[in-house]
Order: C-alpha cells, then sequence, then structure tokens
C-alpha cells in the first residue's frame, strides 16, 4: 500500500526497508526527549514489530556497534537472518543509488544564516567574558 | 582468518563485501591476502559453522557486532529512508525485485 495515494501513488524508503527487517523486531531511539511523540524532525528511531516507522536508518543503528539494530537482530535470531539483512539491504540501496544521486560537495556543508547567527551570538557571549 | 563461499571471477584479484574490511583491517592500500581451501570434511564443517563470515559477525572480544553497513550503502540508507523520499510504482516495484525470499 502506497503511502501516498493521490495524484500519484508514491511508496517511501522506510516502507522499501520495513520489507527487509525481521518482523520480530521492535527497538527505540530517543534523541530530542521534548518532542519523541509529536516529531517534526523525524529524528531517533521507532522500529516497531519490524516496520520502521519514524526516523532514518543512520550510523548507530545500522553500523557496527552495540545496541544497533544489526545487534538486536543478531541476538534476537541469528546470524543467517542478520547476513540476510545485511546482503538484501545493500542490494536494495546500491541499486537505489544508481537512480538517484547522491553527490556531497563543499555546498552542502556551508554554514547557514541561522547557524552563522547564533555563532556570532556565541561569540559575543564569550568576548563579554573575555574582553 | 573467516571462511567464505568462494565464486570464481575472471582476473586474479580477490573481491570482497566492503563490510568484511573492518574484521580484516583491509583497506585498498596495496593489502595482500592468502586464500586456504579445505581439503577433508572435517575442516569443511569446522569452517562452514564456526568460521563463516555471518558466525562472526558479533567478536567475542567486545561481545557487539564487528561488521555493518559502511561507506556508500550507510549514506544510502540514510537518504532513502528519510521521510521527504519517495518513490514511483516503478522505481518501487524495481527495488522490491532485489529483496529475496526468506
Amino acid at each position: 500500500m502506497p503511502a501516498i495515494i493521490k495524484p500519484v501513488p508514491l511508496w517511501t524508503g522506510k516502507q522499501i526497508m520495513s520489507m527487509i527487517i525481521p518482523s520480530k523486531i521492535s527497538m527505540i531511539q530517543r534523541k530530542d526527549k521534548d518532542d519523541f511523540w509529536r516529531n517534526v524532525k523525524d529524528s531517533g528511531m521507532i522500529i516497531r514489530r519490524g516496520e520502521l516507522i519514524m526516523g532514518a536508518l543512520q550510523k548507530e543503528i545500522v553500523g557496527s556497534g552495540a545496541g544497533g539494530l544489526i545487534h538486536n537482530i543478531w541476538l534476537d535470531i541469528g546470524p543467517d537472518a542478520t547476513n540476510y539483512f545485511l546482503t538484501t539491504a545493500q542490494r536494495i540501496v546500491n541499486n537505489w543509488l544508481t537512480m538517484n544521486s547522491f553527490s556531497v560537495g563543499a555546498a552542502d556543508v556551508v554554514p547557514t544564516a541561522n547557524c552563522r547567527h547564533r555563532i556570532s551570538l556565541e561569540r559575543d557571549k564569550t568576548d563579554k567574558i573575555y574582553w | 582468518m573467516m571462511g567464505h563461499r568462494v565464486r570464481i571471477l575472471p582476473y586474479n584479484t580477490f573481491r570482497l563485501n566492503l563490510s568484511v574490511c573492518a574484521p580484516y583491517n583491509a583497506d585498498f592500500d596495496g593489502d595482500e591476502m592468502n586464500m586456504h581451501v579445505p581439503q577433508n570434511y572435517e575442516t569443511l564443517a569446522e569452517i562452514k559453522h564456526i568460521a563463516h563470515v555471518p558466525r562472526q559477525i558479533v567478536t567475542p572480544k567486545n561481545n557487539q557486532p564487528v561488521m555493518g553497513m559502511v561507506q556508500d550503502a550507510l549514506l544510502g540508507i540514510f537518504l532513502f529512508t528519510l521521510r521527504e523520499t519517495f518513490l514511483t510504482r516503478e522505481e518501487a516495484m524495481n527495488l522490491v525485485i532485489w529483496i529475496d525470499s526468506i
């Protein structure tokens, strides 16, 4: 079932990844304590019964490391399920990358106006203390 | 040492999944590797059931995984699972093709 039905049916990447997360797995990662249940930033992560409900899969979750998704699949199901998840996820993602560009450049790390403003505020604060 | 399933391909270079580079501490600045082929069934069984790569995902050293997603797959899975990533019917079906039935 697509996430958006009209005007054009569209699926999300979360839905595709949910297909290969074992249905036994449930886990939660909290990042913002304040607005976890009304999360507009899509931070943190919820997997409920193998369905990726909220948040993007990033390094702490899907990389090697204790308490991540890989670790949980290994502990709860086993080596073969972990192997299956890693293999299939890599295959899906690499095929997706062949149809979507993902180049990263210096333009992606230029500070935003808001960032520069906050830096100047912090600098004013320290200037007041030390000068 | 780890056990791999062998697939014979043209040329004399080992090709391996990038996820397996962490436990080998391997990189691509000129590393060399050796391969041993089991010569009897007992050895074969030990490699298949103890030394096989999926069995070594969690290391007994720290009791945590040593393999995970890396590099292009890691960046890709992050971008792929962002909330604003959408796929048309054709794109979604073309990706679903790659899922093996368990």
